[in-house]
């Protein structure tokens, strides 16, 4: 392999990395992952002790 | 003996804030607390050097960002595909135009003609590049990212509290564990109804609160550039992920009853509703 095709060679390489360690950082997207839409709920009965509340603030 | 419960509220992200974790400590809570104040820093658009206020003026030009507003702009972009462009994070000029040009607790004045501002598709105006990991704004797009910037927070910091906790960050709340009764976490809705859920999100979405002047709230519709003219008061959704929870959320908010019920029953979530109260061709929030 003459010495122009190995820089190619390493060019490459080294934006595939660049590619993937900054796929990386956008790995820590807070999009939803792929987790069950549904999660399982119980309604409570009225009265019921309330530890948090989703209310519009 | 079993572990004992720590909480803790403040004020940020322009809303009330609530961490509550068992078992986990005062630390955990204080960490949590100090990272929600780093993101209001970096996400809000009533500081002049906040990330955010400094990519809206970006006029056009690329600007490199931090691995946080990369995430938030992302998370943006999905919001308005999700929810059909309902979710259109550039809808800063409209909130503008309806008043919202301050921070809530400095006092807001409606403006004495509401203005139509026509908004751009988010997709449009809002473009990354991972490779150099930058954004663009077009020309005159602004972004406010109040609402997506709680609820994806949340999701992300639920971790941060442990095991058995909940991250409730202005109404976009996270919980995950059992809870101090061993059912799941108890959580309130809208309508005053509760739910125990061990995994997953709570969030409302509404126009009882935020409101100014005679008619003006926060809830802008993209469709119309105003504030929202909605049959619905509130409405809390129980979904897997706090984002996707303050997607549908507002989604039904602007789609009203009709549509907007529905909307969340095609995506077999639970939800729970406050209809708005109509006093002429206005409607009012009920819920105080």
């Amino acid at each position: 392999m003459s010495s122009n095709a190995t820089l190619r060679w390493a060019s490459m390489l080294g934006t595939l990395v660049l590619a993937l360690l900054s796929s990386g950082v956008v790995a820590t997207s807070p999009k939803p992952a792929q987790a069950p839409l549904h999660p399982t709920v119980t309604l409570l009965p009225n009265g019921a002790t309330v530890q948090s509340k989703s209310y519009v603030s | 003996m079993s572990p004992e419960l720590s909480s803790r509220h403040f004020d940020a992200l322009g809303s009330t804030c609530e961490l509550l974790t068992l078992g986990t400590g005062q630390a955990a809570l204080e960490r949590c607390e100090a990272r929600v104040r780093e993101a209001e820093g970096r996400f809000t658009r009533f500081l002049p050097d906040s990330e955010l206020a400094r990519l809206n003026a970006g006029d056009g030009r690329y600007l490199p960002v931090s691995p946080e507003m990369f995430a938030m702009l992302e998370a943006a972009l999905w919001a308005f595909e999700e929810s059909e462009g309902l979710v259109n994070a550039a809808v800063l000029a409209a909130l503008v135009s309806a008043g919202y040009d301050r921070s809530f607790r400095q006092g807001l004045s409606e403006p004495a003609l509401a203005a139509s501002v026509k908004l751009p598709p988010l997709p449009e105006v809002l473009l990354l590049d991972s490779a150099t990991r930058s954004a663009a704004l077009a020309p005159g797009a602004a972004l406010d990212l109040g609402g997506i910037a709680k609820g994806a927070l949340a999701d992300l910091l639920i971790d941060e509290l442990g095991d058995n906790a909940v991250c409730n960050l202005g109404g976009d709340l996270r919980v995950q564990g059992l809870g101090p009764e061993g059912d799941g976490w108890h959580i309130g809705l809208c309508d005053r109804s509760a739910v125990a859920l061990t995994e997953g999100a709570v969030c409302t979405s509404g126009t009882t609160r935020r409101r100014w002047g005679q008619s003006a709230h926060h809830l802008i519709d993209p469709r119309t550039g105003m504030p929202a003219r909605t049959d619905l008061a509130e409405v809390s959704v129980v979904t897997d992920s706090a984002l996707r929870g303050e997607v549908y959320a507002k989604s039904a908010m602007l789609l009203g009853s009709g549509v907007g019920l529905a909307f969340l029953e095609a995506r077999g979530v639970h939800f729970a509703v406050v209809p708005a109260v109509t006093s002429g061709d206005r409607a009012l929030g009920a819920a105080a």
